[in-house]
């Protein structure tokens, strides 16, 4: 033993303080376990709180209400030149993050779980390294949730171009952004930026937004980013970026035709990949896929039994909530309890705007797998609160088992599908019938009736509709 | 490759059960070999190949049902080796049966915590839901299994039923293992033994019976029987039974309650308006119950020739479905073998059943004097449901009057 050097003996020792990470901890405390946490960042909350879904929602939120506010003169509401400080908002955003993460800190605290910042690696079976701080971590159980990062741009390319993260730290309002990478994260802060006052370009490589997604939810989006961006320009390739006086000249390929364009900023938004190349995972002989993603039984524990391995860096959708219910697993797990990840729906949220959202089986997968299904969708231009509020893009629809009615699957295009879609994965986790969702009573006028409507749609055809579908 | 669907095997036949196979997976066969014995309502057949080549697939086990037109086997004409290896790996790796269970989060917790897998429990919530009850019903009947033996513990249950479909108090308990004792043979229970048990247990257990009983003296219907048939010699043949099956149809009409049915979905009593019987025929492969049908519309001659033919068909197996359907009342007479009477179970879904016991000579009082009468037992039992005793007990003496005084009904009064 060096000097100086320290050794800890905890029965658990969580790598990653992101959501996977922090949840894992608490329960595993809360279940009576010595647990230690080791963060590479300075702060509490991981990709999620600090560059991710909380920064991107806030600014989200802000920029929704200047819109708002603009579309409401037809309701009598007068306002002149609205406008965002974008100071102020930083700020807030700031605020709204370190405020979180101090409350994930007093969480920890809380349950005496101790927090060594550091990049963790495993050096033994049962034994980690903290780099930079000179601590060893010897433990019973390990659970690795190191989460993703951003992709690295291509070699060769060496500009300062922005990602996501940078885009959240609002440096400043460019006059033109260009977008490469259609994902939901570029949909999103692209169209963020759109409403601060940039022109938005947006670049795709594939032919179509989302393919994995249902067509019909992401064209309702693509048609409002078709109002607000300046050019979308999809299944085209950026083949060269140069630097210029006002920004950046770029390059790009459609169908082998090549064509320039001039932005002030580029927001490079081409996909994460996972942490999981520099933590030692050779020495406990557990290797990673192609996509660098390590392999877990739906217990979320690796080939090695006393490791498990939670969020980004595992199969599934790389999702705030999937990293947490995880960590959840992986504690009751090391606790001895019988605890799985059989989730049948977990659902995926797409803050653009309008929003969308769906949950179980989607509408493409169902075709593809030739899984028979009845299908009702309600358009929100039929429903009171969307008329009232002036917020009709949109729809709701619902999948269901032709023989059993069993709800298969939810997808949401309109505002507050975010919230809506939790009604929709409840339903398929408690294995609901078209008929549960029809006769429970939603209050009105809002906009979960959409739900009941679109149930009623599947199963027979809505009372809201004109047409009644008779053997929908 | 060649798909062999199961033929049409006559007329109202649209399933079999599988009975044998004379050929397993990999086999060669050539045509006309026997390929299988099916057993349909009406008869056992033995299904002969239709082409020679190699059995590729068998689509079912013994005792399964198939469906007319539903593939039973494929054979590979021009065989190779090589082809039948193919054909196992691609069923081997064919589409994996979706066999997940739908249950609620915490149901599925539970499961675990209970060591249960959960795609073995059966579900009895809506669309087949696998509930918390299940579960410890699940539990309970694994905990007997593993104290004894399969089968040790059944709860039956019964669809349509509430009280969770289960019937309190009703439990199968393991039979004893009789091989102890000595020695045994078993066989299974299988096509018309099947049907007879599945009928007869859902008519106990869903229908109240209620028996009413008495003896009617056939003095003068065995005179009159008998004169018609010494008069004409081509119906020598007019038997008991179609002068009771005369009589009952058209006294059901003024007791449509035992010519009718329940809904219990519905909550109603259907009463059938038109009065088919049924007869309870013993034929080698077993019980059946072949039908008059408008037996009120027919004479006694009639029904008698139809009760010979229908017999004669039950008893070498050319019966059809249709013969043996839509029945709204049945008649069982067990007198030509020997009884002093019989309570039968009603042929579910009818209302009402007759039993005929043995007719024998015995010392009856008449206007104070002993004389011997021929004396035939009948016994009424029907569904408590639709009718009350008062009303089984004018039927059983209106018929009885009829067949006292056969001269009286034949006319027509
Ligand atoms: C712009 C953006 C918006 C998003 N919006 C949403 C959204 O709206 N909803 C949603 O559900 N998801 C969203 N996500 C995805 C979400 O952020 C991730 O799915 C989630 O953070 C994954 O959690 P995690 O615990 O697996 O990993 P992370 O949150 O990535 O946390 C892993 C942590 O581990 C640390 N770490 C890595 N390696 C080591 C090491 N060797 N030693 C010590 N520490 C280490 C990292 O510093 C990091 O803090 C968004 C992501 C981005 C980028």
């Amino acid at each position: 033993m060096v000097m100086g050097e320290l050794v800890y003996d905890v029965d658990v020792v969580v790598l990653g303080g992101g959501p996977g990470g922090y949840t894992a901890a608490i329960r595993a405390a809360d279940l009576g376990m010595e647990v230690m946490v080791v963060e590479s960042r300075p702060t509490l909350g991981g990709v999620c709180l600090t560059e991710g879904c909380i920064p991107s929602k806030t600014l989200i939120n802000a920029v929704g209400l200047v819109e708002n506010i603009k579309n409401s003169e037809k309701m009598g509401l007068v306002s002149k030149g609205v406008e965002l400080d974008t100071d102020k908002l930083r700020q807030w955003i700031q605020t709204i993050v370190d405020n979180l993460s101090t409350g994930i800190a007093t969480l920890l605290e809380n349950r005496d779980i101790e927090v060594v910042h550091g990049h963790a690696r495993f050096i033994e079976d049962h034994k980690i390294y903290v780099d930079g701080t000179n601590t060893n971590i010897r433990f019973k159980h390990a659970i690795i949730a190191t989460g993703s990062r951003i992709n690295e741009l291509p070699a060769g390319i060496d500009l300062p171009l922005w990602t996501s993260a940078t885009a959240l730290k609002l440096p400043e309002i460019p006059k033109s952004l260009l977008v490469i990478g259609g994902g939901y994260i570029g949909l999103e802060i692209g169209q963020a930026y759109a409403g601060l006052g940039s022109q938005v370009t947006m670049a795709e490589y594939n032919p179509k937004f989302l393919s994995g997604a249902d067509q019909d939810l992401v064209n309702v989006v693509i048609k409002k980013c078709q109002e607000q961006f300046s050019a979308i320009h999809t299944g085209s390739k950026v083949t060269g970026i140069k630097k210029i006086k006002t920004g950046y000249l770029v390059t790009f390929e459609k169908n082998k035709k090549i064509f320039n364009g001039e932005f002030n900023k580029i927001l490079v938004a081409t996909g994460r990949r996972p942490n999981t190349d520099d933590l030692g995972l050779d020495v406990l002989g557990i290797q990673v896929d192609k996509r660098g993603l390590i392999a877990t039984d739906d217990q979320c524990r690796t080939i090695k039994k006393h490791i498990f391995a939670v969020g980004d860096i595992t199969k599934g959708p790389a999702l705030a909530h999937k990293a947490s219910r995880e960590g959840k697993v992986a504690a009751e797990v090391i606790a001895g309890h019988f605890s799985a990840f059989d989730n049948v729906a977990v659902p995926a949220v797409l803050f653009t705007n309008p929003e969308i959202a769906w949950t179980g089986i989607t509408e493409t997968k169902a075709k593809e797998k030739n899984i028979p299904f009845k299908k009702g969708k309600f358009p929100l231009t039929a429903l009171g609160r969307a008329k009232s509020m002036g917020k009709t893009r949109g729809f709701v629809k619902i999948i269901a088992d032709p023989e059993s009615l069993l709800i298969l699957g939810v997808g949401i295009a309109g505002e507050h599908a975010s919230e809506l879609i939790s009604e929709g994965t409840l339903a398929i986790e408690m294995g609901a019938t078209l008929e549960d969702l029809i006769v429970t009573v939603h209050p009105h006028p809002t906009f979960s009736e959409s739900m009941m409507e679109a149930a009623e749609m599947a199963a027979n055809g809505s009372v809201h509709l004109l047409k009644r579908k008779d053997n929908a | 490759m060649f798909e062999f669907k199961l033929p049409d095997l006559g007329e109202g036949i649209h399933e079999g059960e599988l009975l044998k196979w004379y050929v397993k997976e990999g086999d060669t066969i050539s045509e006309d070999d026997p390929l299988c014995d099916m057993e349909t309502d009406k008869a056992a057949v033995t299904i002969p190949s239709p082409r020679t080549g190699v059995i590729i697939r068998l689509t079912g086990n013994p005792g399964d049902t198939i469906q007319v037109n539903q593939v039973l086997v494929v054979i590979d004409e021009d065989f190779k080796e090589s082809s039948i290896q193919q054909i196992k790996t691609i069923k081997e790796v064919g589409p994996e049966p979706e066999t997940k269970k739908i249950a609620a989060p915490a149901t599925r917790r539970l499961a675990r915590e209970m060591k249960i897998d959960i795609n073995a429990v059966t579900g009895t919530g809506s669309a087949g839901k696998v509930t918390k009850e299940d579960l410890e019903q699940y539990e309970a009947g694994k905990k007997d299994v593993k104290q004894e033996e399969p089968g040790a513990y059944t709860e039956v249950s019964l669809e349509g039923s509430s009280n969770n479909g289960t019937i309190p108090f009703l439990e199968i308990d393991r039979l004893p293992d009789y091989e102890k004792s000595g020695p045994v043979e078993k066989e299974s229970i299988r096509s018309l033994r099947k049907k007879t048990a599945i009928k007869t247990t859902s008519s106990t257990i869903l229908v109240p019976h209620v028996a009413h009983m008495d003896e009617c003296d056939v003095t003068e219907l065995e005179n009159l029987r008998k004169t018609f048939n010494s008069t004409k010699e081509k119906a020598g043949n007019l038997t008991l039974l179609s002068f009771v099956i005369k009589a009952v149809s058209s006294l059901l009409k003024s007791y449509p309650e035992f010519n009718a049915g329940i809904d219990p979905h519905k909550m109603e009593i259907v009463y059938k308006k038109y009065y088919n019987i049924g007869f309870a025929a013993d034929t080698p492969r077993g019980l059946i119950v072949p039908v008059i049908n408008n037996a009120d519309q027919k004479s006694v001659a009639a029904i008698a020739s139809h009760l010979v033919s229908l017999s004669n068909k039950g008893r070498d197996g050319t019966i059809t479905a249709p013969e043996l359907t839509n029945g709204t009342f049945t008649i069982t007479n067990v007198g030509a073998i020997g009884g002093t009477g019989v309570v039968p179970i009603i042929n579910y879904p009818e209302s009402a059943i007759l039993g005929l016991g043995r007719v024998i000579k015995k010392p009856i009082v008449k206007d104070d004097k002993i004389i011997i009468g021929l004396m035939l037992p009948i016994t009424l039992c029907f569904d408590h449901r639709i009718a009350d005793g008062v009303r089984a007990a004018l039927f059983v003496r209106d018929l009885k009057q009829m067949l006292e005084n056969p001269m009286v009904f034949m006319t027509g009064v």
